[in-house]
């Protein structure tokens, strides 16, 4: 090496070899020779300890040389590439070194080695992640609008009506602000405050039974609330202000994300309709008191002709409503002559097309439409979840709070399409399942309810696969199977179902006790003049109970209740008991965790009595 | 005449062994003996012989320590281990097995005795 490339040498360089060079000074080599050794010991990338060594053994080497006669030149001349010689000198030298640092190599090599292998992979995952993207080809929300109510005239859509009744009920009083805002019957507080405003409002509610008439509610399922009810609110809430610039509807609207306003609205209003039947129930009104069902009946329809479960839910409910209401005034001897027993009893009997079948078409489309906007299509059934520009638009659309660390969640999405995420065909295939199971559950006896399955498709699909594509499906997160959504729904399909039956049952007896002056001594015998067919116990199948005197006087008529013994038509002690004694889930539950479809009678203590279906006194 | 690479490699650390079998050695006297004793066809420069040695030290088969020369300046000398020994005997014993087999083919000129002399 030339002095002036000597020179040049780094700082750094030259504290990496200051060992050296003393070595070498000390040696009192030819210059030459000193080059060469301190060539190599500068290019070998070992400890300093190691390098004075390597330093003092070439420095040996030559003098050995020299001192054999050598010249110089032919000793620089056999020596070789230094800079081969440190390689390789550098290699040998790290082999002698401590078991402890080979250890501490190989794992560190073994670290580097597998963090390329990771990088590797990511990248290839990334690449499959971030260059495929969704095709949203339906627009479900669209074609569940044709489906349901496009060609429907707007005469025959109750919507436009449900609005004009919102707009005529004007402010809520204040009384539906307190803690009593809801009185249904005439010992509930503030009952008259409630029969004031119904009185008053006499036309709103003849627009609701007006809107109760007509087959479809024809609701514009979209993502923002519809203008016309957002003015309206402003009438009944003058505290609230509708601003029509927040936000515009989508063309293709997320599906799971369309807003269903109305459902809310149609309860409330189905509730009013209720405590009216019970005001015109005080009044011997009949007339009134038979619209108010009968409005209560075509809300419920019109609820139940939605293909989204919940929509059905409310329907469910608004039957329910309905049920209670007759049962706990069809005993009234002033309220009802028969024909208008008849009257109600035909109408109660064709809710739902006579029995109502849940209907899943809504859910499916929703997990569909989820899975379009999320998952790349091959065109042959399969695909994976993909970076979606959706994922951005959510964000500030549904005003979701981004988690801390957004960045790093987003970058590990890759890992997540490809490790944890299931392929677009094993959806496909769930989804069929879910499909298929529902159908059958749907069909199932309240009594076999044990048997259903369809919650376990349905929350693999819901919480599993659509809860973790974030943002908006993380509060999806902590739902499951035991949750129970789907037997959950069905459960009150098959209450309602046994309080219809009850019902239809009293309204039979009353009417044989306005026909002969007394209750049957059975319930077989008001069939078939009365009562196509005597109702059954959903808790075993068997026909409802019915004791024709009482110790009370009356007839009753009851159900065995969710402990499944027939206790001869006695209330549970408990409060909670009177409240669970009619819970098909708790029943159906109950049957699965005992043995042998024996009921594990420990989680039915509290529901010890008979669900009393008439008197009324425990449906509320 | 000098031997290709790949031959050196197996020869070479082979011959070391061979030259430590009588006694220790330092590095220059171990280039030395080569050349000499190879007639120049096993010859190797330093670059070469001294990572070899440090090969030859991690595997346990020579132990490299400094003494005070005559010189009265420390020199590394190497010598070989038992490990070293076992391993010398063993490889010895293939390379004559070659040996033989070469010379049988015609490559050699005769191949040497069992005993390592000519045959």
């Amino acid at each position: 090496m030339s002095d002036a490339a000597s020179r040049m040498r780094s700082a750094p360089a030259r504290a990496r070899t200051s060992g050296a060079r003393e070595v070498v000074a000390r040696s009192g080599l030819p210059e030459r020779l000193g080059e060469i050794v301190l060539g190599v010991a500068s290019r070998c990338r070992l400890w300093r300890r190691e390098r004075e060594d390597v330093a003092k053994e070439l420095c040996g080497h030559f003098l050995d040389g020299l001192a054999s006669g050598a010249p110089a030149d032919r000793l620089a001349a056999d020596f070789g590439d230094p800079a081969a010689a440190a390689k390789l000198i550098t290699a040998a030298r790290k082999r002698l070194r401590p078991a402890w640092w080979q250890v501490w190599r190989m794992g560190l090599r073994a670290v580097g080695w597998t963090t390329a292998a990771c990088l590797v992979l990511y990248a290839i995952m990334a690449a499959r992640y971030f260059l495929a993207s969704p095709t949203i080809g339906r627009n479900y929300t669209r074609e569940l609008r044709e489906a349901a109510f496009a060609n429907t005239p707007e005469s025959e859509l109750a919507w436009p009506l449900y609005i004009r009744a919102v707009r005529e009920f004007g402010p809520l009083p204040e009384f539906m602000r307190s803690e009593h805002p809801d009185p249904r019957r005439p010992d509930d507080i503030n009952f008259e405050l409630m029969t004031a405003f119904l009185d008053s409002h006499a036309s709103a509610l003849a627009t609701v039974r007006e809107a109760a008439g007509r087959p479809m509610i024809g609701y514009p399922w979209s993502d923002v609330a519809d203008p016309d009810y957002s003015r309206a609110l402003e009438i009944s809430n003058p505290a609230y202000r509708y601003d029509p610039s927040a936000q515009a509807p989508t063309e293709n609207p997320l599906m799971i994300g369309v807003l269903l306003p109305h459902l809310g609205e149609m309860r409330k209003l189905g509730r009013w309709l209720a405590t009216d039947a019970h005001l015109a129930a005080s009044r011997k009104d009949s007339q009134r008191f038979i619209a108010d069902i009968e409005a209560l009946a075509g809300m419920a329809d019109q609820a139940l002709r939605e293909p989204f479960i919940i929509s059905q839910m409310v329907g469910v409910a608004l039957g329910q409503l309905l049920c209670v209401t007759v049962l706990e005034e069809a005993a009234d001897p002033g309220l009802l002559d028969a024909r208008g027993l008849r009257t109600l009893a035909h109408r109660i009997a064709a809710i739902g097309g006579g029995r109502i079948s849940i209907e899943s078409t809504g859910e499916v489309l929703m997990i569909e439409d989820v899975i379009q906007r999320f998952y790349s299509d091959d065109g042959s059934g399969g695909g994976r979840l993909v970076g979606s520009p959706m994922r951005e638009e959510m964000w500030d659309s549904w005003g979701a709070a981004r988690p801390r660390g957004e960045f790093i969640l987003e970058a590990l999405r890759p890992v997540q399409s490809a490790v944890l995420m299931p392929s677009r065909s094993k959806i496909r295939a769930e989804i069929d399942r879910f499909k298929a199971e529902f159908a059958r559950d749907d069909q199932l006896q309240p009594w076999r309810a044990h048997e259903r399955t369809s919650d376990g498709p349905y929350s693999w699909l819901m919480y599993d696969v659509i809860g973790s594509i974030p943002p908006i499906f993380s509060s999806l997160q902590g739902g499951d199977a035991n949750t129970g959504p789907m037997t959950t729904g069905l459960a009150h399909r098959d209450r309602f179902e046994s309080t219809r039956g009850a019902t239809l049952a009293v309204l039979a007896l009353q009417s044989y006790f306005v026909a002969e002056g007394r209750y049957p001594p059975a319930l077989e015998s008001l069939s078939p003049e009365y009562l196509p067919k005597v109702p059954v116990d959903p808790f075993d199948g068997r026909p409802l109970r019915y004791v024709p005197a009482s110790a009370t006087g009356g007839p009753v008529l009851y159900s065995i209740g969710a402990d499944a013994t027939d206790d001869g038509g006695v209330l549970p002690p408990t409060e909670e008991g009177r409240r669970r004694m009619s819970d098909l889930k708790l029943f159906a539950r109950a049957r699965k965790s005992g043995e042998d479809g024996r009921l594990a009678a420990s989680m039915l203590e509290s529901v010890d009595g008979d669900w009393i279906l008439w008197p009324a006194d425990g449906n509320r | 005449m000098r031997i290709e690479r790949e031959l050196m490699r197996g020869a070479g650390p082979l011959a070391v062994l061979k030259l430590l079998e009588r006694g220790e050695m330092y590095g220059y006297q171990l280039v030395e003996a080569l050349a000499r004793r190879s007639d120049g066809v096993l010859a190797m420069g330093q670059s070469t012989l001294y990572p070899m040695l440090y090969n030859l030290e991690s595997k346990g088969l020579v132990e490299g320590f400094w003494r005070e020369a005559d010189s009265g300046r420390e020199r590394k000398y190497y010598r070989l281990t038992d490990k070293g020994r076992k391993r010398l005997a063993e490889d010895s014993r293939q390379w004559r097995a070659l040996a033989t087999a070469l010379s049988q083919l015609g490559i050699t000129d005769a191949a040497p005795s069992p005993a390592g002399g000519a045959a």
